[in-house]
């Protein structure tokens, strides 16, 4: 272990003492602080609740049925996939254009990506008829259908999307938190290796859908990129909020350049979003048919049933 | 920095974090309760349990034992759960004559019973479509109608699995709970899906179903013969289709549909054997399948007889 500055048992010591140093300050706070947290915790604390109910009595708790066998978990589940792609809208200003302000900001957009796959975990869990048989989709202990099912290529992308960025940011942690500065080729490499795999998560998640024949709304090869611009207007959007916050709550230096450079992002995908809705509704209304019932459910209601209308 | 502060400032707010913690944990817990109950339903056995085509013939007989023993159990049921293979040579098919049907449900009635469903739902592999004359057009028919048949200016299609040759619902499983016989009957190992309702999402006929809550039938009601693939009383949380009842097919009897079908618009049989109704009817009628551009190529024929 040359490239560490230290002989590497001496991390044995050091990088538990890294992380309950982690686990202290992310318990230190101001009474507001703690509030808040209690109130996230009874929040979170129903859902587990609720959760146990479900695997106890059966998903019939959640009122889905037959006809609409996805609900909110899996439309959660798809958010949040997009929304841990879109972090990748501050690392690549950072890192491919080598923008110096972006640069001491990023491990913001990399931790906001770690929450979101896990809360993506966690839904795709949640919505799991069979929680005690989760080991059947590991691969080597499980029967793993790769590569024809894309559950299975979305289990594996959004692992390693999950393992890149806790190795990146737990590694800049780390070495800020022993004085050190990070060697390059212990990060670069995989932050270059993390741009791919953002585009590759949401594709995949988009290839879940756009690959069945018997959903016709869905069957587009136009869902992959219209997932991916999408989740490069909510993601930015997300993280312009959440620097906004942290410089009102906290000492962080933000300044006007990242907002600025991931307004500038957002005012592009966003209208190439909108390009494409235009296109799609388009497609379906002007050729009419069978094929644009799930559309015309979607934007005007079908058959006197309208729950999804705005 | 914390290191610079007080002894007692550090330990007190350290306190503070432990109860708070504690508490935090204690009402985790206390959340979770429900799943005591739950876990207290499950064996270790079912919980280790291979996959089907991975147990060993020994290994079968006490899967198939222990199943018996659960329905025991928890229906109060004597049920026998054999393991019925597909016989060599066989290639099942259906074909449904759209003169004849007159919309009764009487297979849908026959599948309920015959494959032990939840009471409370009435569920069925079956769902028969009231369909527009004039009209193929699926979206125009509705299977919620509830007046005499058969109506004026309507004909009925029944519609359950198709038996793919190319089924979608197999290629999206990501742990390959279900897949295609020899014989063309696509079946699920009820003990080793994971409940993501991924199948049932590809399948173009919503011919799956899942179990929604732990299937209700009344001891007396329970069909007691029955096979690992098909008819046992499914677990809840796990998906479930129509297995053109080969606890029976595969036994030389005819699908429980169609014996109950009081106008004899059903032909089911095998298409290797080139006496059997089955090959007549493919050979003799204009029949067609559903959805046929989707590229499923179903095992299941719909023709008119005129």
């Amino acid at each position: 272990m040359s490239t560490y500055s230290e002989p590497f048992p001496k991390h044995l010591v050091s990088y538990p003492r890294f992380i309950w140093r982690s686990l202290v300050l992310s318990t230190e706070g101001n009474l507001a602080f703690y509030a808040w947290m209690t109130a996230l915790t009874a929040i979170a604390l129903v859902g587990v609740n609720a959760w146990s109910h479900q695997v106890l009595e059966g998903m019939v708790v959640t009122d889905m049925s037959d006809h609409v066998s996805w609900g909110l978990y899996i439309a959660n589940f798809t958010f949040l996939v997009g929304l841990a792609a879109g972090g990748v809208m501050m690392v690549i200003p950072a890192y491919l254009y080598d923008d110096k302000k972006m640069h001491d900001l990023v491990i913001v957009g990399e931790l906001l990506a770690i929450v979101a796959i896990v809360m993506c975990l966690l839904f795709v869990n949640v919505d799991l008829g069979r929680p005690d048989r989760f080991w059947h989709i590991i691969p080597g202990i499980g029967r793993f259908n790769w590569p024809i099912s894309m559950l299975t290529w979305d289990v594996l992308v959004l692992s390693g999307y999950l393992l890149l960025n806790l190795h990146i940011a737990g590694y800049l942690l780390y070495q800020r938190f022993l004085g050190h500065k990070p060697d390059k080729k212990w990060y670069i490499p995989f932050v270059f290796l993390s741009i791919v795999w953002a585009i590759s998560i949401h594709t995949v998640t988009a290839f879940l859908y756009c690959g069945l024949g018997g959903r016709p709304f869905w069957n587009s090869a136009l869902l992959a990129p219209r997932f991916l611009t999408s989740a490069f207007v909510t993601g930015p959007a997300f993280i312009i909020v959440s620097l906004l916050i942290l410089q009102r709550l906290t000492r962080l230096e933000i300044g006007r350049g990242p907002i600025d450079t991931l307004t500038s992002i957002l005012r592009i995908t966003v209208v190439i979003n909108l390009f494409m809705v235009l296109s799609e509704v388009f497609t379906e209304f002007y050729t009419g048919g069978t094929h644009v019932s799930a559309a015309t459910y979607l934007y005007f209601g079908l058959h006197g049933h309208h729950g999804l209308v705005p | 920095m914390t290191e610079q502060q007080p002894e007692s400032g550090l330990s007190r707010r350290t306190l503070l974090k432990g109860i708070g913690a504690t508490l935090g944990v204690a009402a985790f817990a206390k959340a979770l309760a429900p799943l005591t109950e739950w876990v207290d339903g499950l064996s270790v056995d079912a919980f280790l349990q291979k996959h089907y085509r991975e147990l060993t013939p020994d290994e079968l007989q006490t899967v198939l034992r222990r199943l018996e023993q659960e329905t025991r159990d928890q229906y109060g049921a004597d049920v026998h759960i054999d393991d019925l293979t597909p016989n060599p040579g066989v290639k099942f098919a259906y074909a449904l004559n759209l003169s004849l049907c007159i919309g009764c449900r009487k297979c849908a009635e026959a599948c309920h019973k015959e494959n032990n469903h939840d009471r409370d739902t009435h569920q069925s592999y079956i769902r028969v479509l009231e369909m527009e004359q004039g009209s193929l057009d699926l979206e125009k028919g509705t299977a919620g109608y509830n007046h005499a048949v058969p109506a004026p200016g309507k004909y009925y299609m029944p519609v359950q699995c198709q038996q793919c040759n190319n089924p979608p619902c197999v290629k999206v499983c990501p742990v390959e709970a279900t897949w295609k016989e020899q014989d063309g009957i696509v079946v699920i190992d009820y003990n080793w899906c994971i409940g993501c309702r991924y199948c049932e999402a590809a399948c173009p006929y919503h011919a799956r179903r899942f179990n929604w809550k732990k299937p209700s039938i009344p001891a007396e009601d329970v069909n007691p013969v029955q096979a690992y693939l098909s008819n046992r009383i499914r677990p809840q949380g796990v998906m479930e289709k129509c297995t053109f009842c080969l606890h029976r097919t595969r036994a030389g009897k005819l699908p429980a549909c169609l014996e109950a079908c009081p106008t004899g618009a059903r032909v089911f049989g095998d298409v290797a054997d080139p006496d059997s109704d089955i090959r007549w009817v493919l050979e003799n009628k204009r029949v067609f399948v559903l959805k046929e551009e989707l590229g499923t190529q179903p095992s299941f024929f719909y023709f008119f007889d005129v």
